[in-house]
């Protein structure tokens, strides 16, 4: 009585066990469970990216004393950026590290599900957990430093590739991390640092030449680039170039997560 | 018999191998050695992040006005010395106490006076390398004129145990290791941007600079900067009593939190 129901679904997950349907049937089931074992970062997360962002651009601001209008235009058109950056590479390898300890990691990646799909969900996830906080930290900057921004829809795509770069980056990163006190030392100095040198909230051109070199095939500066152009075209010239290394940089992600993916049993 | 006579040449100082101090000196043995593979790093770290701020400042300021270079090359060096104490340190502990570590060295015969001293000297020689080179760095960089005077040594040493015993209080207190993590986030992050320690607290809006005014850490760079300048800063008395009183504070804490019963 009881055994003919089973028999009959092992049978058809069997069947469809492979393919872009079952691929896509995966990719859904798997954003669900990820969205809802994470549901209460969600919050979190948008409060420390708004605490972060807005608290770079206030201290720029506390820094300098009194600023100039062309300066506070640069520095409320970075904000969104800094609010993108931690969450995919700061959160997204705490996450993992977090999930490598308790064990659900591995879960995961024993369910009859295609890989892909899992790593596919998980930065899903996190590319559009980190825009509400993104948003809120334009709102906030712009009003403390009396901004008024001209958007265009370019912003949109901006957006989207700026923070699924950051995710894919990060979850490639979160790969290599080992000790989690020294690394945790080493990110929060690095981000730090990296915020500090990168021309995110202000113009490159004071920067000497070869450092902007550096930064142009770098992923930070391009991610300020994009997201600039959308909010107002007339900071930036030559964006395609930008646009280009985050693809560029995207990819090579994708290609060490396949291999990472590809190689654990 | 035998184990009388142990004993007896720990008390005679004079005779124990290790010295006067014998139990600072094991302690301290003890934390260097559990620190030992961190310790490059840490101090690596100190450097690099010191003296990337000095420079980094002049980067991001496209003529950065002296005034506020000499603010920024004799700020960094309190961040410098308390970095470790009251971020990495309460870390340590949470990481203790996470790996259940922490009960054994709770347990071992040594006076709590005794694991502070021992985390102090060590927030020295990780912060005190850096705080040098930031200094030489910025005058280099800046063309600072400085105005070193003796009292700075005693400022040094003072917002070191100061940083020190303030992590110390938060590392034993706090039992929640996530939570342990979060606040010293926080913090560092509130010390680096609020807190006029490179900058003058004239740049705050005044209710944050009014705050400011009883935390400890402008007093720290108040302190430090009596030191090294001349004629920046004022009230450095107001300023030994707001750092003492934190620290007073904060021994108290983390020795009632270091001996309570678990």
């Amino acid at each position: 009585m009881g055994d003919g129901a089973p028999a009959v679904s092992t049978a058809g997950i069997a069947l469809v066990r492979r393919g872009p349907l079952y691929w896509l049937a995966s990719y859904r089931a798997l954003l669900a469970y990820d969205f809802a074992s994470n549901r209460l970062m969600l919050g979190q997360t948008a409060f420390f990216q708004t605490l972060i962002g807005a608290g770079i651009a206030m201290t720029y601001g506390f820094f300098l004393g009194s600023v100039p209008h062309e300066i506070a235009v640069y520095i409320v058109t970075g904000t969104p950026t800094l609010a993108i950056i931690p969450v995919g590479l700061v959160f997204l390898p705490g996450l993992v590290s977090q999930q490598r300890s308790m064990g659900s990691y591995d879960f995961v990646w024993s369910l009859p599900v295609p890989r892909t799909a899992a790593v596919a969900s998980l930065l899903t996830l996190f590319t559009g957990m980190a825009i509400p906080g993104a948003a809120l930290t334009l709102g906030l900057s712009a009003w403390r430093y009396h901004v008024t921004l001209s958007p265009t829809p370019a912003l949109i795509p901006a957006v989207l590739l700026v923070s699924l770069m950051c995710a894919s980056v990060g979850y490639g990163v979160a790969h290599l991390i080992v000790s989690p006190v020294v690394t945790n030392l080493v990110t929060n100095v690095l981000i730090f640092f990296v915020i500090l040198f990168t021309p995110i909230a202000f113009p490159a051109d004071q920067y000497p030449d070869w450092l902007v070199r550096i930064h142009e095939v770098l992923p930070l500066y391009p991610m300020a680039e994009v997201v600039r152009s959308g909010l107002d075209p007339s900071l930036v010239t030559g964006v395609g170039g930008a646009y280009a290394v985050l693809a560029a940089w995207t990819l090579a992600a994708w290609v060490a997560l396949a291999w990472v993916v590809g190689r654990r049993r | 018999m035998i184990e009388g006579a142990t004993l007896a040449d720990a008390v005679d100082a004079s005779a124990s191998p290790l010295g006067r101090f014998p139990s600072l000196r094991a302690m301290l043995a003890w934390d260097l050695g559990a620190l030992r593979l961190q310790l490059p790093v840490l101090v690596a770290v100190q450097l690099l992040g010191g003296i990337g701020f000095v420079l980094g400042f002049g980067l991001f300021f496209r003529q950065l006005p002296q005034h506020l270079a000499l603010y920024v090359a004799t700020g960094v060096p309190v961040i410098n010395l308390i970095t470790f104490g009251l971020v990495v340190f309460p870390q340590d502990v949470a990481q203790h106490k996470l790996a259940q570590t922490y009960d054994y060295l709770a347990a071992l015969p040594v006076r709590r006076v005794v694991r502070i001293a021992s985390t102090y000297v060590v927030t020295l020689i990780i912060g005190l390398p850096a705080v040098v080179a930031t200094l030489l760095v910025a005058v280099a960089h800046y063309h600072l004129h400085l105005d070193v005077s003796v009292q700075v040594v005693p400022a040094l040493l003072f917002v070191a145990l100061s940083g020190t015993t303030l992590g110390l209080a938060l590392g034993h207190a706090i039992d929640r290791p996530t939570l342990t993590q979060s606040v010293t986030q926080l913090l560092v992050f509130a010390i680096f941007g609020f807190c006029p320690i490179m900058f003058p607290a004239a740049h705050l809006p005044e209710w944050l600079a009014r705050l400011n005014s009883v935390l400890p850490f402008e007093s720290m760079g108040i302190l430090v900067r009596a030191g090294l300048t001349s004629g920046l800063v004022t009230d450095v008395g107001r300023a030994y009593v707001v750092v003492a009183l934190w620290t007073v504070v904060s021994v108290g804490v983390a020795a009632w939190a270091m001996g309570r019963r678990r």
